[in-house]
């Protein structure tokens, strides 16, 4: 499993995530993204009791990140549901497909205006493996 | 064809060349890409804080817009955005230039309203941590709170056509409010067919809300005045208890922004535009993108100026309950967005010119005699609110004819952060602050305790510097002081 650790940004909030594989960095990143939405929950995934399947297609496999991870937010907002995982059917470099897991809430710990493309770049480490940087405007 | 961005090459002091002692430029030879010098208005103190993170190379960035006219411009205020800085202002030639969600922001027409009342603040000292909790109970703070309105699909509709007169249609304040709100509260090129039904799920049920973030709704006291004419005509006065409102479109504006920015990506090898960072994505204003972007921006403005209207209302409800008669009348002083894109007429180069403005995070200023002014404060200029912390004055100016020259009419439009929230929650114990607060007579409700630490006075710049620089560089001048006394924040 990868990682995600949190990372200083003056105006906004924001995410370094890194994987060995690019399946498990869009996986890693809708964690990440349920951390900044309600901290307590992130690593209850369990509890996670409604799906739904989704499917995102854009220009670049950055480029399908940010719009992956908009999407969810944007479902988090119509649904007031924080997602907590997502099993990812199909992936690749311009399109995804993957049931997302979530559990109603009463509240965001932040009110997440978008995902943004600011920094974001998938790129391969020296270790090899996949990482980049996701920044939220709050 | 976007590149990926360039956040290496950070732009060092030496360089931009010093035009004044608030003005600096980074000139058109420093990346072959810039079709126009990029400026920063600051004092020496704050363009170094400036030059701590990216903010001037996403200015170089905006300098190679197609069509953008004079200079990419900064503000003293101006920190790292996406695509554009916070504090960033950029004129694009119409109808050809383009227009860039990402030169409006997230949260399009986010913005402050100010409001009079009759209370002197010695005589209702004493019912702030009252009026507090009431206006916290009045107007729903925090992420994912509904309103009291909510409407059908087609009323919905109505309300992203007629902005601030259909909260006043549907009893929310009176026809008197709408005089002094920018644009009278509608832009008529609001068009609710270019927006997806996911933002409008998201509107339905949020005007009338805060948010959270920076947003707050604030009752102050005027605790200086520095231009007692300019400050008459405002209606306001030394002691006097003051309301202000900074909030924007919430998740309406949001989704359109976010839906908009996305389309854009894939178009900009179909404009033949190449640019430095996708987080400019534009399109041409006279293509059917731009046109179809521009009347959802205008719709998610119509948005934001109702929602402040509704907050207006709940906030004189508050007030009454609090305060029966004493309350007495609650006027809009004016209203005034600091993420939007406008079309304005504009000098350059000697001749009168259309342009598409874009402000993002910089508040329209525009000097005496501009004919979209209320009459009563035509002779003064526009009215300008620069809000500091929940804990530091904030400052209402006007707007200068030097300032309409010089940045088309815009000044800054905070104090601007100089602490990541990050670090704010790891130095701050809210208690703590709230306690201290409350020492200084400043009642704080809040809807999360992290995000009282985010928003803690220490993790922003000194408002005090940033007004003065903004005086000094002539784009606005001081009218009076406040201080806040009662807070609600998401």
């Amino acid at each position: 499993m990868g990682t995600y650790r949190e990372i200083d940004h003056t105006a906004d909030k924001g995410f370094k995530v890194e994987a060995e594989d690019l399946h498990d960095l869009f996986e890693t990143s809708v964690q990440g993204l349920a951390y900044m939405c309600r901290e307590d929950l992130a690593e209850n995934a369990e509890t996670a009791s409604e799906s739904y399947i989704i499917d995102v297609e854009s220009e670049d496999v950055t480029g399908l990140l940010v719009d992956f991870l908009s999407e969810i937010l944007t479902m988090s907002h119509i649904h007031r549901m924080v997602f907590l995982k997502a099993d990812i059917n199909e992936l690749n470099e311009k399109n995804i497909r993957a049931e997302i897991y979530g559990k109603k809430v009463d509240h965001f710990d932040e009110d997440i205006k978008a995902v943004t493309y600011h920094q974001a770049d998938i790129r391969k480490n020296d270790q090899g493996n996949y990482e980049t940087t996701v920044v939220f405007d709050v | 064809m976007i590149l990926e961005p360039k956040y290496m090459n950070m732009v060092k002091k030496e360089q931009l060349e010093k035009i004044t002692d608030f003005l600096w430029e980074i000139p058109m030879s420093t990346r072959g890409d810039m079709r126009v010098p990029a400026r920063v208005y600051a004092s020496e103190e704050g363009l170094e804080a400036i030059l701590e993170d990216d903010s001037l190379d996403q200015l170089i960035n905006v300098s190679t817009l197609p069509g953008i006219q004079k200079a990419a411009i900064a503000m003293p205020d101006a920190h790292q955005g996406y695509g554009f800085p916070i504090g960033g202002v950029a004129a694009t030639k119409f109808p050809e230039g383009v227009i860039s969600p990402g030169g409006i922001g997230y949260d399009i027409n986010c913005g402050v309203r100010l409001l009079s009342t009759d209370a002197d603040y010695q005589e209702i000292k004493g019912e702030m941590e009252n009026l507090a909790q009431e206006l916290y109970s009045h107007v729903p703070a925090g992420a994912g709170k509904s309103g009291p309105v909510n409407l059908s699909h087609n009323e919905f509709n109505r309300l992203l056509q007629r902005g601030a007169e259909w909260a006043v249609g549907a009893g929310y304040g009176g026809s008197e409010d709408l005089e002094y709100i920018e644009a009278n509260g509608k832009l008529e090129q609001a068009n609710p067919a270019v927006i997806s039904k996911r933002a409008k799920q998201r509107g339905q049920d949020q005007a009338g809300t805060l948010g959270g973030g920076n947003h707050f709704l604030e009752v102050d006291r005027v605790s200086d005045i520095f231009d007692k004419d300019a400050a008459d005509a405002f209606g306001l006065h030394e002691n006097q208890v003051v309301v202000f409102i900074h909030t924007g479109s919430r998740g309406f504006g949001h989704q359109v922004a976010t839906d908009y920015v996305k389309k854009f990506q894939s178009k900009m090898t179909d404009y033949g535009i190449d640019l430095p960072d996708r987080g400019l994505a534009c399109a041409p204003m006279d293509s059917g993108d731009g046109k179809d972007y521009y009347q959802a921006m205008a719709a998610g403005a119509n948005f934001a100026w109702c929602n402040r209207q509704v907050i207006t209302s709940q906030v004189r409800k508050a007030f009454r309950n609090v305060l029966g008669s004493q309350a007495g009348k609650i006027d809009v002083v004016y209203d005034i967005s600091h993420n939007i894109a406008k079309l304005e007429e504009h000098r350059i180069n000697g001749s009168s010119q259309k342009v598409i403005v874009h402000r993002k995070g910089a508040t329209r200023a525009f000097g005496p005699d501009h004919p979209e002014l209320p009459e009563s404060y035509k002779k003064i200029g526009q009215p300008v609110f620069i809000p500091g912390s929940m804990g530091t004055s904030s400052y209402v100016l006007t707007g200068t004819s030097e300032g309409m020259e010089s940045t088309f009419g815009s000044t800054c439009h905070g104090a601007g952060r100089n602490m990541s929230r990050t670090a704010a929650k790891k130095q701050v114990d809210p208690n703590k602050l709230l306690r201290r607060l409350k020492e200084q007579d400043i009642h704080v409700r809040a809807a999360s305790h992290s995000g009282v630490a985010e928003e803690a006075p220490l993790a922003y710049k000194e408002v005090d510097m940033v007004v003065d620089a903004v005086e000094k560089a002539g784009l606005a001048k001081r009218v009076l002081r406040m201080r806040p006394t009662a807070v609600v924040k998401g």
